[in-house]
């Protein structure tokens, strides 16, 4: 399978007040194509800050300090080995990866929304920003339809203007003479045809994710829907213009139980339908069963084992994976098992590898070095010195 | 024995949380250069207000408020050795007045302020505590005196009352309070539902120690930062009050006072129409820079004091 | 349909709060002494010469709840009183003081908010760089400004210095004169919009050059208000998951914040815009007064001065009636714009 997404040593700090807060310790991730990876751990791990660091949404006072994201999957630009490294474009080019060729969606689904915006205007904002040339077109061919189909002389006369803008509108979309025309009250009215593009649009893509009686949810507000609808709202918006990459940070975690089953149904159907590429973070061992390929261990910034999924549940091999495992409750376990110790402060992690003050099997050279993660057996990758050859 | 940076950080995190929060507010309070020129502001004036006798000694010794006068001339005369800042219409001396005016302005504020803490969080908590028609009868209360703007309803309450600069205290207490009551109101009403509440509840605290230990430390601190800022209020409009004729009378040490003899001397001769500057000028920048510290002292304290705009 | 409902019970909400200000107003009024307040009641100078004869006719010597039932009787019957500071009925006075008010806050309200708003949305964009501090620091300082003070020293720079550019009052002489003579129609008796629709535009310059001063004072320190409730709402929005929802959209930053945070933010400074109206009512006493432009602000000064206390309940029952109103259309507006209040 081909490579899609890589991260190469992924460093992002936080300067706060009370120091340094070193979230993300070279985190080393690769995700192929077609392929659903879990990201697993526990709450303030690092999970998040890995997601907003691969779209370079990390705002002060964090920052990424250094390392690479490659990414294999730009529309328009020919297939390269090297793939792009997203962390070194500008801006301009990020913001057309943004939501069009990887797009994310978040834990709360109603505080993802924008109360005051129906939710019509919130999915189309995706078609508007980065499929404008196809919504020009589809609007064109509407107005010529209508120009054929229509004999009232005025009529036809205002089609042909607005037509005019549209194909302006192909050069440039946010022309200055455009962005004039669409301020003056009367003259605007030509918006009507690509809003009713838009919403065309975004009616098909609502009754794709199993949304009843789209037309009408079309003109809600976030407010006046369920948990799980707005969720699937959500996950419109961020597959609306067909990205190659889903990050999905915990969307089920806020969610009932069924809901959240659905939800996770959704994204299965997704997956097969499209070929989508999902980078799936949770905190839910049981939900990275059911929909991921392979899934990754983190711990306080580091990653600890990657491997396939049935892999790691048969054989964990990084001691915080297997502590991880004993503390599932099942039918055969008489005591709850926690790990011992707490989570480290990352403003002084400890030295060496994160997890050695709580870990049963460290050794000494565990507080002086961090290990690197290696490929220790087929497709399973650990880092710990208890694994590491030489 | 000078600690390592990782030694110092332990000690920090060896200690209580709450010294540890009042660390932090101090050293955010120490960043903001805002903050620490309001400080410096207050205490300049607190020094003058104290040191009044020692700097301008009054002349009156039963009554130090009234401003000595240098003859019965109207026209105002420009700062000088005996005048160090000059003097008003009907030669009052306005240095004499500035630095006793500080005593007034510290009088009329805290007066006014603390009052209507006093009387508010009273108030505010009988009707937050008890709910039901007390409730709704202070709050009918409450909303009226907020739907009219301060100095209307205090011009006519003055009115009523007699022109005089303890009636203006008085009418501001009466006019301020009713925010106040409304603010520990629905602190209290908040903080009665939050889980935290519930759960003190369901261990068997009584609603007293709910009060004093869970609401009223929630809820101070919004009313110490509208206390602060209320402070350069009040002074504002008492000295409005007086500059319109309606306070302190003709001749006290009143920065409002002081500035209503100015009003007629705004336009020099004209040869030189700024002639006259020091009659207006100096009393208003006074209240200027009195205000100012206040407010700043306020913000301040809002920016270090509100949990979601703590850490940034 | 809910907005309807919405609508009808926020406008009956309006029947106590006015119903608490009369009772407001009442209990100052029996600060005053019996003979004061005869005043109240009469409408003709000559009454003034049986004031015994009046306080039995209207009971003000009787217990307070009959004097307030046949208080308000008069009130609705539109009388208000005799006010001695205007030599007229307290209601004629009334609708003779309105327009130079009117035009003054025609004129200010506008910069209020608009120059708040852009400066407090600026403001909380650049957080803690430059352009932040600066705007923060010229809030603070235009609030702590006494509004008196600021005038006379606008005044003694701009109409002393600069010898008479900006001058107090509303009009100068000679347009005081056209105005008031057969050639001039009034249609509003606001100047500036009357001078338009005569179309002497002489006229009409001259009544902005003498509001300049008194709406820069008034303006200076009310959107410091505005500049700060703007900013912080701002702050708060742009902590808000749909902001980085629209970033990971891939919209642009100016986008996000035109379109997601500006409109979220706006909701608090609407809210607060009611309050506004009663700043403005403080800071228009002052400005009248200082500029000596003769509207309702310089109406109340006075009768507070010489204690004409019909025209000071009257000022109190104004206020009271149209704060009430603006918050009502505040309230209305708010509903409007977020979909949260208006379907529920």
């Amino acid at each position: 399978m081909k490579k899609l997404l890589e991260i190469q040593n992924l460093k992002t700090n936080f300067y706060t007040y009370e120091g340094v807060v070193k979230a993300l310790d070279g985190i080393n991730l690769d995700i192929k194509e077609g392929e659903t990876l879990g990201v697993v751990g526990e709450t303030g791990c690092g999970k998040s800050v890995t997601a907003l660091s691969i779209l370079r949404l990390i705002l002060p006072p964090g920052k990424v300090e250094e390392g690479k994201v490659l990414f294999w999957g730009k529309r328009k630009l020919s297939v390269r080995d090297t793939g792009i490294d997203l962390l070194s474009k500008e801006e301009v080019f990020l913001r057309e990866v943004r939501g069009n060729e990887i797009s994310m969606i978040f834990q709360e689904p109603s505080s993802s929304l924008n109360p005051v915006y129906s939710i019509g205007d919130q999915i189309s904002e995706s078609f508007l920003l980065h499929q404008q040339k196809e919504l020009c077109r589809a609007a064109i061919k509407e107005i010529e339809k209508n120009i054929k189909e229509n004999s009232f002389f005025l009529k036809i006369f205002i089609y042909r203007l607005q037509k005019k803008i549209y194909k302006k509108m192909l050069d440039n979309f946010n022309s200055l003479g455009i962005r004039f025309l669409s301020i003056l009250p009367l003259v605007n009215r030509y918006k009507i045809w690509l809003k009713k593009e838009a919403t065309k649009r975004v009616v098909d893509i609502l009754a794709k994710l199993g949304v009843p009686d789209p037309e009408r949810v079309v003109e809600r507000y976030p407010h006046e829907l369920s948990g799980g609808m707005q969720q699937r709202v959500v996950i419109a918006i961020a597959l609306a213009c067909n990205p190659r990459l889903l990050i999905a940070d915990e969307p089920t975690s806020n969610l009932d139980v069924t809901i959240q089953a659905q939800i996770l149904d959704i994204i299965r159907r997704l997956k097969e339908k499209l070929g989508l590429s999902i980078l799936f973070i949770t905190h839910d061992l049981g939900v990275v069963t059911e929909l991921c390929d392979r899934v990754a261990i983190m711990y306080a910034g580091n990653i600890c084992e990657i491997a396939k999924v049935k892999e790691l549940f048969k054989k964990p091999l990084h001691p915080y994976t297997k502590a991880l495992m004993n503390s599932v409750p099942t039918w055969k376990r008489k005591d709850l098992e926690s790990i011992k110790g707490n989570v480290p402060n990352l403003v002084n992690p400890p030295g060496g590898c994160r997890f050695h003050p709580r870990c049963d099997y460290a050794l000494k050279i565990c507080s002086r070095e961090k290990p690197k993660i290696q490929e220790v057996e087929n497709n399973h990758w650990v880092a710990c010195h208890n694994f590491i050859s030489g | 024995m000078k600690m390592s940076v990782i030694q110092r950080s332990e000690f920090k995190e060896r200690l209580h949380p709450r010294i540890k929060e009042l660390g932090f507010s101090l050293n955010r309070l120490k960043k903001s250069p805002l903050s620490l020129i309001g400080l410096s502001l207050i205490l300049f004036f607190l020094a003058i207000a104290i040191f009044a006798p020692q700097l301008a000694p009054p002349k009156y010794s039963h009554n130090p408020y009234r401003i000595p006068r240098d003859g019965y001339s109207a026209i105002p005369r420009p700062p000088s050795p005996e005048h160090p800042f000059g003097t008003t219409e009907g030669q009052y001396d306005i240095y004499y007045g500035v630095i006793w005016g500080t005593r007034t302005a510290f009088r009329v504020g805290i007066t006014v302020v603390g009052s209507i803490l006093v009387i508010g969080i009273i108030l505010g908590s009988i009707s937050g505590y008890y709910g039901g028609a007390v409730d709704e009868i202070i709050m009918r209360i409450v909303d009226t005196f907020m739907s009219l703007p301060t100095l209307v309803l205090a011009m006519a309450l003055v009115s009523a009352l007699g022109h005089s600069l303890d009636n203006v205290m008085k009418a501001l207490i009466i006019v301020g309070w009713p925010s106040y009551a409304r603010l520990i109101r629905g602190d209290i009403l908040a903080v009665r539902e939050e889980d935290y509440v519930q759960a003190a509840r369901a261990v068997g605290c009584s609603n007293l120690r709910i009060i004093l230990k869970h609401v009223l430390p929630n809820a101070i601190y919004p009313l110490l930062i509208m206390a602060s800022l209320d402070v350069g209020a009040v002074v504002l409009t008492a000295a409005a009050l007086s500059f319109l004729g309606l306070g302190a009378p003709v001749g006290y040490a009143d920065w409002g006072q002081m500035t209503s003899f100015a009003r007629n001397w705004v336009i020099g001769p004209p040869s030189n129409p700024l002639a006259y500057w020091y009659t207006i000028t100096i009393p208003g920048l006074f209240i200027l820079f009195f205000v100012l510290g206040w407010n700043l002292l306020g913000d301040a304290f809002r920016d270090i004091l509100d949990p979601k705009l703590r850490r940034r | 349909m809910k907005m309807r409902n919405y609508i009808i019970r926020r406008v009956l909400l309006v029947i106590p709060v006015l119903f608490g200000v009369s009772i407001i107003i009442f209990v100052i009024l029996s600060l005053f002494s019996p003979e004061q307040r005869a005043a109240t009641f009469i409408t003709d100078v000559k009454q003034l010469r049986d004031i015994q004869g009046v306080i039995r006719m209207h009971h003000l010597d009787a217990p307070l709840y009959v004097q307030y039932f046949s208080w308000i009787k008069e009130v609705f019957k539109g009388n208000l009183g005799w006010s001695k500071t205007a030599s007229r009925p307290v209601l004629e006075a009334f609708f003779y003081f309105l327009p130079n008010t009117v035009e003054l806050g025609l004129f200010s309200t506008p910069f209020i908010i608009l120059i708040g708003i852009y400066l407090g949305s600026t403001a909380a964009v650049h957080q803690d760089k430059f352009v932040d501090h600066i705007t923060r620091a010229a809030a603070i300082i235009g609030w702590s400004l006494p509004t008196f003070w600021f005038g006379l020293v606008l005044l003694m720079i701009f109409y002393g210095y600069f010898k008479g550019l900006f001058p107090p009052e509303s009009l100068g002489l000679s347009s005081n004169l056209y105005v008031n003579s057969e050639n001039f129609v009034r249609f509003t008796r606001i100047n500036t919009i009357d001078a338009l629709l005569n179309r002497e535009w002489w006229i009409f310059i001259d009544a902005l050059r003498h509001l300049i001063l008194p709406v820069i004072t008034l303006t200076v320190v009310q959107c410091a208000l505005v500049m700060r409730i703007m900013r912080s709402s701002m702050l708060e929005a742009l902590g808000r998951g749909y902001v980085t929802t629209a970033r990971a959209k891939g919209a642009s930053e100016k986008t996000v914040i035109k379109k997601h945070v500006r409109r979220n933010a706006m909701i608090p400074v609407i809210t607060v815009s009611g309050y506004l109206f009663a700043g403005l009512m403080n800071g228009v006493v002052i400005t009248e007064t200082i500029f000596n432009r003769k509207g309702l602000g310089w109406w109340w000064w006075r009768s507070a001065v010489q204690l004409d206390i019909p025209s000071i309940m009257a000022a109190v029952l104004f206020n009271g009636v149209l704060f009430v109103l603006t918050n009502l259309i505040v309230d209305l507006l708010y509903a409007y714009i977020d979909p949260r209040i208006r379907l529920g």
